[in-house]
């Protein structure tokens, strides 16, 4: 018994000796950086081609349709291409999960970072430059951000123009009234009340154009309404219902039955949503029309895959389309952006991503679609089945990789990726 | 076989040898990539938040109660800390208030218990939805970002040496005092702990102090790690029973327990993901592979009665 008891005393002891010596050399002490930092040579594609594949991590906020596709497109059409392996996380619904993701990929020796959670930019492009990572980011930077573009590994953004895009609710709006009468909106505005630049603008485009439509003014300011961080009625001088929800599916306990209770109180016959959540939301919107018996019209930003399709081909009860209009981003031309820097960094041409140090912010246009026959166009674009249908092709991918034009500059590249894509849509 | 599994030796030093062999597994597959230190700091900052709440916790399943509320508490806390900071610009500060609120907040629950007359689990359920509740109306779809000001203390040895101390003190009370003691006798069999003159309530009020003490620090240690607070509460309470079971030890108490269970278990996971990402298993598959093999590991060194239990856990 006595012996027993020493020996239950030893282990417990041994135990904590254990995991003393196993966590000292964890924490402390530098880690192993990711790969060097810009080739010291700037390499041609045959030469490129020679290495071994580079590494890069690839973080999604959501899995939905959307990013199924844009999975197919870096897995099998651009990392062939292009010598690069590609790790994907599963949908990351916070910084913690972002970080872990981001370590992980590092362990695996990436050596470039495409983030599309972007939950704690400083954080994240602070960590990249720690392990020598290259990032990407699918977010525009605001104003106390710009200073990331001279960090040595932040490689770039791309992504749709947040003003054109809140231009286009705006229109979308505008054409799906026409005819009807605006009884009551109900606009979600994301994480605007984050400083979510593209939501903030569609909110107070979408703000604007209702004033427009129904000749009112607000109580208070649009901005401070837009980035409200808790649901409130907008106070206007027509008393027309114009709800604020913030927060999304993705990041709220509880959206959708908020969203629903709204509805039920039938003061509202059109949605506007600032995120790609329509899939979702079409279903309480459903729910919500036929307990009501009326039409409740949804306009939402949306990316190119079959549930846009889906939404803009199915009827709902009232013989409309689920999804009113849709502000379309241009699909895998983003993505192809996102990866043109990291290249660029790869394979040793400086100039090519940064300008004294600076990198840039690459940023297209984007598409209002309100009728079966656009999506039509639409459908034959970003098809994974089809490589040749892939917005971004290798061809234009060319234009803007130092590989092919060595003296190609920063600039030049923003040039071409902003140019007007309506010819890539007939 | 049967006789082996049952092995009392085997069975406390089955989960650390599992962890043992898959370091040692991943690392020969991986041709010694797993070992980088990278990858070694990587598992302990994954592993380290939920491991010092397990250490915790574990004063709390030993007496046969559960505690789902702690991703909810470390929520809430984290917003207070941030709130405090945003108004003070002090860490100091910060950190003080957000311990002070986890430890507050967890040992309400044993009050609530208390008080009310409820078992712990439900209290701990109630409370949950109120901190959710009141975490969302503080911060709503808004984030705090605290990065800047936690960075440096993030890359300094002090939350090693704070884990480590917690870890003792914890081993030591758990194990080689009395305390420890009435505790898995108050977990193994209630009535007859309090037959021979253990306060139960005393004793799992003394159990909660050390789990409030761990939650505290694992919320403190939560804002380091993240930078960022938001209102989303995380699955810390699903993953302290992972954790703990998969080290070895029954969340429902008793004379088996121990409280390092929860640390093996908690860095057992992160191994087991790294691992498996690293030799190029699909995220989305690796859910499926954990759980397949959690389920394995949980049979393998869990006890398999010929006859009912005799205790009934909830009357």
């Amino acid at each position: 018994m006595k012996n027993l008891k020493l020996m239950k005393k030893a282990a417990a002891i041994l135990v904590s000796a254990s995991m003393l010596a196993a966590m000292t050399g964890c924490a402390s002490g530098d880690t192993d950086g990711g790969a060097e930092s810009t080739a010291a040579e700037q390499l041609t594609y045959d030469e490129w081609m020679e290495e071994e594949p580079a590494v890069i991590g690839v973080c999604f906020s959501q899995i939905n349709d959307e990013y199924n596709g844009y999975k197919s497109f870096l897995e099998n059409y651009i990392g062939p291409q292009y010598n690069l392996d590609f790790i994907f996380s599963e949908q990351v619904d916070g910084i913690a999960a972002e970080i872990d993701f981001l370590e992980s990929c590092s362990a695996q020796g990436a050596v470039g970072f495409i983030d599309f959670a972007c939950n704690d930019m400083f954080q994240i492009a602070d960590r990249c430059d720690e392990l020598g990572i290259y990032l990407s980011v699918q977010m525009p930077l605001e104003e106390d951000e710009k200073e990331l573009l001279e960090y040595d590994y932040f490689a770039g953004a791309a992504y749709t123009d947040n003003a054109e895009i809140g231009e286009q609710y705006a229109q979308g709006l505008e054409k799906v009234m026409e005819g009807s009468e605006l009884e009551g909106l109900l606009l979600t505005t994301g994480i605007a009340a984050n400083g979510n630049l593209q939501h903030i603008e569609t909110g107070l485009n979408v703000l604007a154009g209702v004033a427009e439509m129904a000749d009112l003014t607000y109580t208070e300011d649009t901005y401070d309404l837009v980035t409200s961080s808790s649901a409130i009625q907008v106070e206007n001088s027509q008393s027309l219902p114009i709800y604020i929800y913030p927060g999304s599916v993705a990041n709220t306990d509880g959206y959708l039955a908020g969203l629903s209770a709204q509805l039920m109180t039938g003061n509202y016959n059109v949605v506007i949503s600032s995120t790609t959540s329509y899939p979702q939301m079409m279903t309480v919107i459903d729910e919500a029309e036929q307990a009501l018996g009326k039409d409740i019209k949804l306009i939402s930003v949306a990316s190119i895959g079959a549930d846009l399709q889906t939404a803009m081909t199915n009827q709902d009860s009232f013989g409309n389309l689920t999804l009113e209009a849709a502000v379309i981003k241009p699909g895998t031309w983003i993505i192809g952006g996102l990866v043109v820097p990291l290249l660029n960094a790869l394979t040793g041409y400086q100039d090519a991503y940064k300008t004294d140090g600076v990198s840039a912010e690459y940023v297209a246009g984007c598409f209002l679609v309100t009728t079966t026959e656009d999506m039509e166009v639409i459908n034959t674009k970003d098809v994974p089945e089809d490589p040749s249908s892939w917005v971004m092709q290798t061809s234009n991918m060319e234009e803007m990789l130092g590989m092919y034009h060595q003296d190609i500059t920063r600039e030049e590249i923003c040039e071409y990726f902003g140019q007007d894509l309506n010819g890539l849509f007939g | 076989m049967k006789k082996v599994l049952s092995n009392r030796w085997l069975q406390m030093a089955f989960p650390l040898l599992l962890l043992i062999l898959c370091v040692i597994i991943f690392s020969a597959l991986t041709g010694g990539r797993f070992l980088s230190q990278s990858n070694i700091s990587a598992i302990y900052e994954q592993g380290l938040i939920v491991a010092i709440s397990a250490v915790g916790i574990a004063f709390i399943y030993t007496t046969g109660n559960i505690d789902m509320s702690v991703g909810s508490i470390i929520m809430l806390a984290g917003i207070m800390g941030g709130r405090t900071w945003e108004t003070t610009d002090s860490t100091a500060l910060m950190f003080l208030v957000t311990f002070a609120a986890g430890a507050v907040m967890l040992y309400l629950n044993n009050v609530l218990s208390a008080v009310l007359g409820l078992r712990t689990v439900m209290a701990a359920i109630l409370m949950m939805n109120i901190y959710n509740a009141v975490g969302a109306e503080l911060l709503g779809a808004e984030s705090i970002s605290i990065y800047r000001a936690v960075r440096d203390i993030g890359k300094s040895n002090a939350r090693l040496y704070i884990a480590l101390l917690l870890f003792i003190v914890c081993l030591v009370a758990f194990h080689l005092t009395r305390l420890g003691r009435e505790l898995r006798f108050t977990g193994g069999n209630e009535r007859c702990a309090a037959t021979v003159g253990i306060n139960n309530k005393k004793i799992i009020a003394v159990g909660y102090l050390f789990a409030a003490a761990a939650v505290g620090i694992a919320c403190v240690f939560t804002l380091i790690r993240n930078g960022n607070i938001s209102s989303v509460a995380s699955s810390m309470g699903s993953d302290l029973m992972l954790a703990t079971v998969l080290g070895g030890m029954s969340i429902f108490g008793g004379h088996k327990s121990n409280c390092y269970s929860g640390v093996i278990g908690a860095f057992t996971v992160v191994i087991l993901s790294n691992g498996l990402l690293m030799l190029g298993v699909s995220n989305t598959l690796i859910q499926g592979v954990r759980g397949v093999l959690f389920l394995v590991i949980v049979y393998l060194s869990s006890e398999h009665p010929d006859t009912l239990p005799s205790r009934n856990q909830f009357s």
